[in-house]
């Protein structure tokens, strides 16, 4: 089976899904319009080198991928490549030497008030920004835009399902610290 | 018995795949005895639900979507560049 390019299709087939992953990469509505236009139009350019290796899909994600790089560099956002896996993105800032945890997360009170509040979503969204990027990458494929763990681990080049699970435990963890004190502590304090 | 970072791994793992009969097992007795890491897991099954909830939720000012005049000045570049 041959797999044929068919720009006449990308914008309804992929538009949602690469502004989506744009949007929550780099959380400003805007530019990931911007980034969504440039990707088909480098695709356009390079549908040659499509090789059908990928879908289409992962193949359009990954030239958008390169662009948010690109730009996040340009505007000095994002400095050393980060892989995920390395120390720095470990667990080991949540937990002691035996593996308790180092604090006391607190209960979140009423969460499911939180969805009817604009506020929250803007919190949520600015969290998920902050991962590093790998594990940003990683998260909103697989929570916000639901690719199956192969298409994720593709995209994202991440070698065995073992660490992909790994990299959204870590993802989760922050993103729940970043939560709590971005919304739900500040809610309890008002 | 599980500490409480490998038990954060299996219960972020519970929400992505079917743990084995065993994983669960061990899962369900470090959660019976300890109250962070239940509450971990309920948080982050909130968060998990709140995303998908998310999804869905179209028309509001953080509609996930790519707005309609950005769709149409898209299609034209891409027309454009053919
Ligand atoms: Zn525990």
């Amino acid at each position: 089976m041959t797999t044929q390019i068919d720009p006449d299709r990308w914008l309804a087939e992929y538009g949602d899904f690469l502004y989506r992953y744009a949007l929550f990469k780099l959380g400003n509505a805007a530019l990931a319009e911007d980034l969504t236009q440039e990707t088909f139009l480098a695709a356009l350019k390079a549908r040659e080198r499509f090789s059908g290796r990928s879908t289409e899909r992962t193949w359009l994600t990954g030239i958008l991928k390169h662009k948010i790089v690109d730009h996040l560099r340009r505007s000095g956002r994002e400095t050393a490549l980060e892989d995920g896996l390395s120390d720095s993105a470990s667990l080991d800032a949540f937990f002691d030497n035996h593996g308790h945890w180092l604090s006391e997360h607190q209960a979140w009170n009423n969460p499911d008030q939180s969805l009817e509040q604009e506020k929250f979503w803007h919190a949520f969204r600015d969290c998920i920004a902050h991962l590093p990027p790998k594990l940003a990458d990683l998260y909103i494929l697989r929570e916000i835009n639901g690719v199956s763990s192969e298409e994720a681990c593709k995209i994202v080049d991440i070698s065995t399902t073992n660490n992909m699970w790994v990299m959204l435990s870590r993802a989760r963890m922050r993103l729940r610290r970043c939560l709590e004190s971005n919304w739900f502590a500040k809610a309890a304090g008002e | 018995m599980l500490n409480c970072k490998e038990t954060s791994e299996l219960a972020s793992r519970s929400l992505d795949t079917k743990l084995s009969l065993h994983e669960h097992a061990r899962l369900l007795i470090h959660l019976a005895a300890c109250k962070l890491c239940r509450r971990y897991l309920l948080q982050l099954r909130f968060m998990q639900r709140a995303i998908a909830k998310q999804r869905r939720a179209v028309s509001t000012s953080l509609d996930p979507q790519l707005p309609a005049q950005a769709r149409k000045r898209i299609q034209a570049e891409i027309d454009k560049h053919r």
